[in-house]
């Protein structure tokens, strides 16, 4: 029987979290305070100036009469945050002495159940499959589900079934994709996509040691997936020039993520799930579910 | 093909094959695993060599793969010639005749025993890779080989004349007992034969040549079940020389003669010229003579007048034992009145014969009556009060009372009682190296004995006429101790020592002690291990002789005193005659023929020189950076 992707203490401690700030929608476009989604809820939210056609039973008549001016009352809509959870399943991902698979897959199911603990809905799947929603309990399903994803043997070349989950979800939606980005297009496509449906994207670059700094000499015949195999011999001078290589390339995927309105982080498949956390605690996605 | 002198480390080339195995194992592209191609392809690009390095560096490895391959396969093919296609391989054992008549010289000048040598060189020279040969000379008759040699080998420095006919049967059965050298391959059946290099032809019957070595030529006789092959060096030549020698004691007080007798009535030289005469005396037949040593000398060669082919029997060195003085010379002061009659008539009564008032010889006795010459020639010399300035000093003249002196050292002479001499002057001796025979109570040496520059010396402090020495009241002493000391000094010891001996003649000698003693050849460089014999006396007497080397031998004792010399003669009428068989020399050539070469023979060579070539050449380019 496979290992599961979480223990149980580790759920334990996920329950405690939940995606803070995940409604939060500008509004200075119509000159509103940054607000929670507004609506007819029960919490207020913020006041707006009145205007035609509004129910005259949500103006704030104390401000009346302080201001003399009409002002309505706005409160935060119950609507539902969605949470995309999208894997590249590229056949890279499948490498390291600590897989980068096996990683990405435990950051997406904390991800999974730190979302679902705000009662979100949740779409997850790899970039080349049909997503599968997901809501309420459903936490042994999200992590039956990723256990049960495969790397597929070539790169993705799009993500189809993702395109319309954007586009009909709008500003209610978070993107959160793993990918190591070596193969970009789709990603950043993905990416791309997601700022121009208003979307917020989250970009988890998930690298294994050895891809950054191997260790290995002599005579090789290199075989990377989607690639001829190369004859080489390794040498400092190679194994040089390959960091130096790789360092560039990481540090232009990055800037590219960046550049289309997704934060960036980066993760070691080596490395347990606190730093990851706190990575994403850092960047004010994560709050206490109590405080 | 390549042979090895130490085959059997061959195995050793298993370590290359592993070394080999090794490189290419290291040399191998492991498979890895990895992402990020395109930064390893563009790190290839940017890095990697250019493809040609590449590929000439893999063509190299290739090749040189392909010729050990080749190698194996053309082997292992049995591509090389087989063994039943060689010739069979040759073992010669190339003896050189060493007997006297090798030593006879031609016109050019060189020997039989130097052309023989150089004929063996030329064997050797000419053997096929496969071909061994071993050197014989003869030692005592005795063969004595060297180890294997193969083509290219220089032999050993020109061997000792050997005065015992060569034993043949004996090489013939070493021949045979030969086991086949390793180098050799174990199907071929080596052809053994004997390559005799003499100047004779041996008393053997004639064979014809063995099929393999047909193209030879040559005189080939049976010796046992060896062939042997006969090749002769010299030319017909007439020899004189010496054939006897014999020494006569001389009776009624004349001197020693020597009886020679040479071949062909060959003419003889004495030196030095013997004294009274001019020429040897020849007793009217043809070839023998008597040289009468009158006034014998100590050391003496008898010559052949004329020198011929062979110079080995052309004289004789002889070394006779010192028996009689040969002269008599005072040396007085000037005044006549001064000369003692005494003495005079004392020295002639006790040497009978020899002439008085000669003049100086080496073989004569000089007295000095209180007067000196600065360098006597002479064999003995009794001094009275009076020395030469090279053999010692004397002191200031002391009286001496009979009665008083002391006997300081007994001599190889008994000693008078010698108390009773006196005189008012006595002259003492002081720093001299003769041993004294006579002190007075003060230790004044008196009398003294010794040898000095080859000189016996008598030293006596006492003068005649003005001591009791020659007419003391009780006894003669001092007349006494002269007549004593000139026998000592006429009759050395005799060991038996003779001055002469023939071939295979010994003499058993006479010596004091146990030995060991030594002989060695007067003159030879020879160290005295090797050639002379040590001799060694369980009973006080040894056998001398016979001598295996005729030459002139001095005798030592164990201190390394010359006891005497002895001249081992030589006389062997069959060598002496330096006989000669002109016989048809042999076809070196014939021994591997040309046609027998195979290019499957330099084959082998030729890959293994270009795998080594090609291998150093890819080493090269590699530390060279030229290729990866």
């Amino acid at each position: 029987m496979a290992e599961p992707l979480l223990t149980d203490r580790e759920i334990t401690r996920l329950h405690r979290l939940r995606l803070a700030g995940a409604r939060v929608v500008r509004a200075a476009a119509r000159g509103e305070r940054l607000s929670r989604q507004l609506g007819a809820g029960q919490e207020f939210a913020a006041h707006r100036a009145y205007a035609r056609g509004d129910d005259l039973r949500r103006v704030d008549w104390n401000v009346y009469g302080r201001l003399g001016q009409l002002f309505v009352k706005l409160f935060e809509a119950p609507g539902r945050l969605r949470v995309l959870v999208a894997i590249d399943n590229a056949p890279t991902m499948d490498f390291g002495a600590s897989s980068k698979w096996l990683a990405a897959r435990r950051a997406a199911a904390a991800a999974a159940i730190i979302a679902l603990g705000g009662a979100d809905r949740i779409w997850l799947g790899t970039l080349d499959s049909e997503p599968r929603a997901f809501e309420g309990s459903a936490e042994s399903r999200i992590l039956s589900a990723l256990a049960e994803l495969q790397v597929s043997a070539r790169p993705a070349r799009a993500a189809p079934a993702w395109m319309p989950l954007l586009a009909s979800g709008g500003t209610d939606t978070v993107l959160l994709l793993f990918s190591d980005l070596q193969q970009v297009d789709v990603p950043l496509g993905l990416l791309r996509e997601c700022a121009r449906q208003g979307a917020r994207a989250m970009c988890l670059c998930v690298h294994a040691p050895e891809e950054l700094s191997p260790k290995m000499g002599g005579y090789a015949r290199l075989n990377a997936p989607g690639h001829e195999s190369l004859k080489l011999r390794i040498d400092a001078r190679v194994i040089d020039a390959y960091k130096a290589e790789v360092a560039r390339y990481r540090e232009a995927a990055a800037h590219a993520a960046a550049a289309t309105g997704a934060t960036y982080l980066d993760i070691s498949s080596d490395a347990p799930l606190d730093p990851f956390l706190a990575a994403l605690s850092r960047r004010g996605l994560l709050a206490s579910r109590h405080g | 093909m390549l042979e090895f002198a130490h085959a059997h480390w061959l195995w050793l080339l298993a370590f290359a094959v592993a070394l080999y195995a090794a490189y290419l194992l290291a040399r191998r592209f492991r498979p890895l695993r990895v992402t990020y191609g395109h930064v390893w392809h563009s790190v290839a690009r940017k890095l990697r060599p250019p493809g040609w390095k590449r590929l000439l560096r893999t063509l190299l490895t290739w090749l040189v793969a392909a010729l050990i391959l080749s190698c194996t396969v053309l082997f292992a093919s049995g591509l090389q010639r087989s063994t039943n296609d060689l010739p069979a391989p040759l073992l010669v054992a190339i003896a050189l005749d060493c007997t006297p008549s090798m030593a006879a010289t031609g016109p050019d000048g060189i020997s039989r025993l130097e052309h023989g040598h150089n004929r063996a060189q030329q064997i050797v020279d000419a053997l096929g890779p496969a071909d061994r040969a071993i050197f014989y000379h003869f030692e005592q008759g005795r063969p004595a080989g060297t180890g294997w040699l193969s083509v290219g080998d220089r032999l050993p420095a020109l061997p000792a004349l050997d005065f015992y006919q060569p034993d043949l049967d004996s090489l013939e059965g070493a021949v045979r007992a030969w086991t086949k050298p390793q180098a050799i391959s174990a199907t071929a059946e080596p052809v053994r034969f004997i390559w005799w290099l003499s100047d004779q032809r041996p008393a053997r019957s004639e064979i014809p040549a063995p099929a393999r070595l047909s193209a030879v030529g040559g005189t080939w006789c049976q010796t046992g079940g060896t062939p042997l092959l006969v090749e002769t060096f010299g030319h017909p030549a007439a020899n004189d020389g010496i054939s006897s020698v014999r020494l006569v004691p001389g009776t009624d007080g004349s001197g020693p003669v020597l009886e020679v007798s040479t071949r062909n009535g060959g003419q003889l030289v004495h030196h030095p010229p013997l004294p009274n005469s001019n020429a040897p005396a020849a007793d009217g037949s043809k070839g023998r003579f008597r040289l009468p040593l009158k006034h014998a000398r100590e050391v003496g060669v008898v010559r052949m007048a004329k020198p011929d082919a062979l110079a080995l029997d052309d004289s004789v060195e002889y070394r006779l034992a010192d028996s009689r003085l040969g002269g008599l010379t005072f040396w007085h002061p000037p005044d006549a009145t001064e000369v003692n009659p005494y003495l005079v008539a004392a020295i002639g009564a006790l040497l009978p014969g020899v002439p008085e008032l000669a003049r100086p010889s080496e073989n004569g006795i000089v007295v000095m009556d209180r007067v000196a010459p600065a360098t006597p020639v002479c064999r003995a010399a009794v001094c009275f009060g009076a020395i030469p300035a090279t053999w010692g000093r004397l002191g200031e003249p002391v009286a001496i009372r009979a009665g008083f002196q002391q006997a300081a050292k007994a001599a190889d002479f008994d000693l008078p009682d010698l108390s009773l001499l006196s005189a008012a002057q006595v002259w003492p001796l002081v720093d001299s190296a003769l041993t004294p025979l006579l002190r007075d109570p003060a230790g004044n040496v008196l009398l003294a004995d010794g040898m000095l520059n080859n000189v016996r010396v008598l030293y006596c402090g006492f003068v005649p006429h003005l001591s009791t020495f020659l007419n003391d009241q009780g006894e003669v002493s001092g007349l006494l101790l002269l007549m004593r000391w000139l026998q000592a000094v006429q009759a050395p010891r005799d060991f038996g020592i003779p001055p002469f001996l023939g071939p295979g003649q010994h003499v058993t000698l006479r010596l004091p002690t146990p030995g060991p003693y030594l002989a060695e050849r007067a003159g030879s460089a020879t160290p005295a291990t090797t050639g002379p014999r040590a001799f060694r006396l369980p009973a006080g007497t040894a056998q001398l002789g016979p001598f295996a080397q005729p030459d002139t031998w001095n005798i030592f004792d164990p201190a390394g005193t010359r006891l005497g010399t002895v001249a081992a003669l030589w006389s062997d009428d069959q060598e002496q005659a330096i006989a000669f068989t002109p016989l048809s020399k042999a076809d070196l050539q014939g021994l591997n023929p040309a046609s027998s070469h195979d290019w499957r023979d330099t084959l082998p060579h030729g890959l293994l020189y270009l795998l080594l070539g090609l291998v150093l050449l890819e080493w090269l380019l590699w530390l060279a950076g030229v290729t990866e």
